[in-house]
């Protein structure tokens, strides 16, 4: 099992980097470029929440991201140490086809991004650190 | 990030220069737009060639425009990459919220022919 961590500051104009690295290791595992388009894309989602939410836009936090690459897919775990999500419907909400101006969303489509890149997502609120996991199978050999 | 305005056909056509409209750009477009709006700007097209990241925050900046602008006037976007056009079509907004248009060209002659058009 390999693994490799990536720590940046709470800062939303860091993320990009951690989005960047997680496409860089992606696109060396068997992944069609969809699923690392996707898998990039909810790395920066997971972070982006950490830094608005967890950490309410506070930079003296850090948010950490842990990949684990096995044979048979990746765990990526983003971890946190701000507020934890209280609303935990969020993880699990569908969104809706907005049909007009009033209905368009006003949040949550981040987390809905995470679960459409992943095959599951978990979320675990502890004394110290907050952690999303996203779970993801290889289709390809 | 850096925008570029040019008014064609009474249609203002907002160039994105950057690659990322992700969540540290976003309120940069919020606030660009709601200065446009708040000058009494009523017709736009947002072209977002440039554009080859954009995350959930990037799609809020633009549906937040959107409710500024409300009812007096309309908005558009073009020229898609293909991972921002998957973004629309994953998040549903394709469906008749967004109007997406393969040009510039094409977009401004749309809401130049629009009622709202002054």
């Amino acid at each position: 099992m390999d693994a490799i961590d990536l720590t940046i500051a709470s800062r939303l104009d860091l993320v990009r980097l951690l989005g960047l690295a997680v496409r860089g290791i992606c696109q060396g595992l068997p992944l069609t470029p969809d699923e690392a388009d996707a898998l990039e894309l909810a790395v920066c989602e997971a972070a982006n929440n950490s830094i608005k939410h967890a950490y309410k836009g506070r930079a003296d936090g850090s948010v950490r991201v842990t990949v684990v690459v096995d044979g048979t897919g990746l765990v990526v775990c983003v971890q946190d140490q701000g507020a934890p999500l209280e609303d935990r419907k969020k993880l699990t909400n569908e969104l809706k086809v907005p049909q007009s101006l009033e209905e368009l969303p006003e949040g949550g489509m981040g987390l809905y991004l995470i679960r459409k890149a992943a095959d599951s997502v978990g979320y675990k609120a502890g004394d110290q650190d907050n952690v999303l996991v996203i779970r993801k199978a290889f289709t390809q050999s | 990030m850096d925008f570029v305005n040019r008014i064609e056909q009474g249609v203002t056509v907002v160039s994105i220069k950057g690659q990322r409209l992700d969540a540290a750009a976003a309120p940069l477009l919020k606030g660009h737009m709601v200065d446009l709006i708040l000058q009494g700007g009523t017709l736009f097209v947002l072209n977002l060639e440039e554009v080859d990241f954009m995350d959930s925050s990037g799609l809020a900046s633009l549906m937040s425009s959107m409710k500024t602008l409300g009812g007096r006037g309309e908005m558009a976007v073009c020229c898609l990459g293909e991972k921002v056009r998957k973004l629309f079509a994953i998040t549903r907004l394709d469906r008749g919220v967004f109007r997406i248009f393969d040009t510039v060209a094409d977009a401004v002659a749309s809401l130049a022919a629009s009622p709202n058009q002054s």
